[in-house]
């Protein structure tokens, strides 16, 4: 053999033995949780990179268990959301938790129509309604709705392969699995798709709630200060989740799924994110038109299968007071950050939902008999909360001053 | 399509390497045509509708040197010249220049959208060489498949090297074609550590350096940590993705036994700014000095002459990169850097010190004053509006200030007071982001200013196409590397023969993060 040939042969039969032997690692470890490979504590049971393929992940996890119970929404029903509860109704079992950080409703129906293929269907689905992802710029085309069958093709499936199995990012997250397994504040993702949000445990002990929510009510108000004001546009165009919105709805209708629409928990401070960016009366009226879209599904006689819960409003869980700055040791009971409740506010949404003996002042379940008296009450509570709670509402008011004054300074 | 890309890697190539090794066997011009349709092939995957410019682009080249070469006018040459810049003129400018005059003038002239095809810039610049080169010997290609392949041949149709006829025609006109297992392993070791540079360290610097001019063009204001990350991010950005795309480019040609010139000469490395230009985009160069400066009068003039025409040039070196006032101003940034280089140069030598007589203290000052110049002018390169790079300016500036991540109090708190009275603030969250930053700059710092470049590695096995006094020469070795690169260089042994597959492994396994290179915009 002449030695370019030999160089050759050598060269790529070590390229093929290394990419084999990367890919074999990557699946032994599992750390998408694309496979199914069983979960073996030290070994790969924490999974701290799965959520950078948090789409594949919830989707191969949720085919493996074939759901009866089903939670949809975005990163607040990820890490809300608890699908092991117990309050969840027998019929509902086994739930998964589907939602995924980041996604609008056209994701959602996406991957409903990913999982449950070939007329299979859930019995319950929980979905988060995301009044944020409804507003609307006048001065932007808004996007077309997502409502296209998703593309999973043999091409798809083949880039899908290689990026959770025959990659360097693959590769390096497999052994970052392996490095974690003991590691109490790597972030991991259940069988049944609940977020632990361990790493945000170690967050609030070196930075202190305080931090975490500053941080992400500048977030917040940064988005906004560059996003539409308005769910219906001065020319009548709404936002397209809307119509994704009713394309879930008709969905769940044609298969018999119970349907119960959730309108989230924010945290007092969102809730005045909403006052002082401008959008709290878009806030009301999407209320009332998400009421009108449910009662067309009561009335057409499916009142015992379509629900739309509201979480939200200045609640003796909303007004949970943030640790001072600096305090590191306060762990708050119901919320992460503004945008983000814990499980165990879940916990009472989902008693709320599916007991009928739970309080009834945390939850009230729209239409268009409540949804006036609902927003009145939220006014009431909104009004008190400023007057109770000066310091926070300044809190609030000075971060978008800042941001505000910049943004105008451009 | 791309280089980094499954269906390159798995089957254009190593379709068209078989394709054409077994035609060689039938004759060169079948294996020449078949690579020239699987040029065209290449060139049309996804952008079809660009097909016809690059075919009508030959095509009326080479019907237009062989009148050149017959009656051999200026004014023809001329006219031959002005067609290819009116085209790259209307296909890359209109709409620039459209917008400035409505904005200047209060017009309303609408060009429509017109969508720049891929690598226009590049071959136009190619075909003005072919026809300025025919009108000077008079000797136009005869044969229309090596003419079209010398604009066309895919390695370097996209995004360079910019190649003179000179150095690929007598390539393809050689008798024969014959599969040679040395260059199919010598071009398979330098496409491989190019994948790796792009697909690994390219993409891996630019989630580094995006968010931050994304942050700025959004009008935020950029700490000095937060400005340099993104500055410097970029800059090793750019160095990967250029350098990985002339090596793969190089590579590829290769294994057809074909030598494409060197493009990329570790340009960091260099200590002044004419140095940088003699190591960065080395063909873009040789064509701006060859056919822009000189024509202009070069140094013919006085040096008040010479210094307006290098400023010119640049400009012009700018604006074919984009068009957009960024990349005017880049170009006249560094036709600036240019002029004060020349005028530093003639001071010195009246003073009586050549460039040779420096100092190792002197040399490094001057490196990092070119650096810093260099990064600079980055800014503006990379920065879609004025508005975005002043902001990453002004946070280099330290304007607004220093900021630390506060993880990293938590971390380092025995010198938190230090940092606080030193006037550093503090902020919650990014400190993984800050750190990673700072990590991935100081690797690949070691790699830009102290590691031997391709070509270096690979200088026994003649990796470039060299000039010998004036003339290519297949075979021409570059000159001698330091010893210890010597020893460590390239062969083809077994431990090279897996260290190479590893590193095209690598490059395998970061295939999935697929993007362009940035020089497939110009």
């Amino acid at each position: 053999m002449r030695p370019g040939q030999r160089f050759l042969v050598l060269c790529l039969l070590s390229s093929a033995v290394a990419v084999a032997a990367a890919g074999s690692l990557t699946l032994a470890v599992d750390p998408y949780a694309v496979w199914g490979i069983p979960r073996i504590e030290g070994f790969n049971a924490v999974k701290p990179d799965i959520y950078t393929h948090a789409d594949l992940a919830k989707i191969a996890q949720a085919r493996r268990l074939a759901p009866k119970g089903v939670i949809l929404g975005n990163s607040r029903m990820d890490v809300g959301l608890d699908p092991e509860s117990p309050s969840w109704p027998v019929e509902a079992r086994p739930v998964f938790n589907l939602a995924i950080p980041g996604h609008g409703l056209g994701g959602d129906l996406a991957n409903l129509r990913r999982v449950f293929g070939g007329g299979t269907a859930p019995r319950v689905a929980v979905i988060g309604v995301d009044f944020l992802d409804f507003l609307v710029d006048p001065s932007r085309r808004e996007a077309a709705p997502d409502l296209a069958p998703p593309n999973d093709g043999l091409l798809v499936r083949l880039h899908d392969f290689a990026s959770t199995t025959l990659s360097i990012t693959a590769l390096i997250d497999a052994v970052d699995t392996l490095r974690a397994q003991h590691d109490p504040y790597s972030p991991n993702m259940t069988e049944r798709g609940l977020d632990t949000m361990h790493q945000y445990e170690e967050f609030v002990q070196t930075e202190g709630h305080y931090d975490i929510f500053y941080q992400r009510n500048v977030e917040y108000i940064r988005t906004q200060l560059g996003r539409g004001t308005a769910v219906v546009a001065p020319d009548g165009r709404r936002s397209s989740s809307f119509d994704e919105l009713q394309a879930i709805i008709d969905w769940c209708r044609s298969r018999n799924v119970a349907l119960h629409l959730v309108i989230y928990p924010y945290h007092a401070d969102l809730l005045e994110i909403f006052r002082v960016t401008g959008i709290w009366p878009a806030f009301e009226t999407w209320k009332r038109m998400l009421a009108a879209m449910v009662a067309r599904e009561i009335n057409a006689g499916r009142d015992d299968k379509v629900h739309l819960w509201d979480f939200s409003g200045y609640n003796r869980f909303a007004i949970e007071e943030v640790p001072p700055k600096g305090d590191r040791k306060t762990k708050m009971r119901w919320y992460w950050e503004a945008g983000h409740f814990k499980s165990a506010l879940g916990e009472l949404m989902l008693r709320r939902i599916f007991d009928a003996t739970a309080p009834a002042d945390f939850g009230i379940r729209l239409d268009p008999t409540t949804v006036e008296s609902q927003i009145d009450a939220a006014r009431t509570q909104a009004a008190h909360y400023r007057a109770t709670h000066p310091a926070d509402v300044a809190r609030i008011d000075k971060i978008y001053r800042q941001l505000s004054t910049r943004q105008r300074r451009r | 399509m791309l280089f980094n890309s499954y269906e390159f890697v798995f089957a254009f190539l190593p379709i068209t390497l078989l394709g054409f090794f077994v035609l060689a066997k039938v004759g060169r011009d079948f294996a020449l045509t078949w690579l020239l349709a699987a040029s065209l092939v290449f060139y049309g995957w996804g952008h079809w509708s660009f097909l016809p410019v690059i075919v009508l682009s030959v095509v009326c080249n080479f019907l237009f040197a062989h009148l050149l070469a017959r009656y051999r006018r200026t004014p023809l040459l001329a006219l031959g010249v002005g067609l290819n810049l009116a085209a790259l003129g209307w296909y890359k400018y209109a709409g620039f220049f459209a917008a400035n005059a409505n904005a200047l003038l209060g017009t309303s002239v609408d060009v429509g959208n017109v969508v720049l095809p891929l690598g226009i810039s590049f071959f136009t610049f190619q075909q003005i060489t072919y026809l300025i080169e025919t009108f000077r010997s008079g000797t136009p290609e005869a044969s229309l498949v090596r003419e079209g392949l010398f604009v066309s041949f895919f390695p370097h149709l996209i995004a360079g090297p910019i190649v003179h006829p000179r150095e690929m025609l007598p390539q393809f006109a050689r008798t024969r074609f014959a599969l040679r297992y040395n260059d199919l392993a010598i071009g398979l070791a330098i496409f491989a550590i190019g994948l790796l540079k792009k697909a690994v360290l390219a993409d891996g610097i630019a989630h580094y350096a995006s968010p931050v001019f994304t942050a700025a063009e959004s009008g935020e204001s950029l700490d000095f940590f937060r400005a340099w990350g993104g500055a410097l991010a970029y800059t090793m950005q750019l160095y990967f993705d250029f350098s990985a795309y002339s090596d793969m480019a190089v590579g590829i040609a290769r294994m057809f036994g074909i030598r494409l010139p060197m493009n990329f000469n570790s340009p960091y490395k260099a200590t002044n700014i004419i140095d940088f230009w003699r190591r960065w985009h080395i063909t873009l160069s040789r064509f701006l000095r060859n056919y822009v400066y000189f024509a202009l009068g070069g140094n013919r003039h006085g040096n008040v002459r010479r210094y307006v025409n290098l400023m010119g040039t640049m400009l012009i070196g700018g604006l074919w990169h984009g068009a957009g006032w960024t990349f005017v101003v880049w170009g006249g940034l560094h036709g600036l850097y240019l002029v004060v280089n020349h005028f530093w140069m003639v001071l010195r030598h009246r003073a009586g010190a050549g460039a040779q007589k420096s100092t190792w203290l002197g040399r490094r000052c001057a490196h990092l004053v070119t650096l810093l110049a260099v990064i600079f002018g980055w800014v503006f390169f990379r920065a879609t509006s004025f508005d975005g790079a002043i902001r990453i300016l002004e946070g280099m500036a330290g304007v607004n200030g220093i900021t630390l991540p506060e993880a990293l109090i938590h971390r380092f708190h025995d010198f938190a007071g230090l940092l606080t009275d030193a006037g550093i603030r503090f902020t919650p969250g990014g400190g993984g982001e800050f750190l990673f930053t700072w990590i991935w700059l100081a690797a690949l710092s070691v790699i830009v200013f102290f590691a031997p470049n391709t070509y270096e590695l690979m200088r026994r096995y003649q990796p470039v196409l060299i000039r010998t006094e004036g003339v290519p020469t297949v075979g021409a070795a570059l000159p001698l590397s330091a010893g210890w690169i010597e020893k460590i260089a390239w062969r083809m042994s077994a431990g090279w023969a897996v260290a190479t597959g590893l590193v095209l492994a690598a490059g395998i396994l970061a295939l999935p993060r697929v993007s362009e290179f940035i020089y497939w915009q110009f």
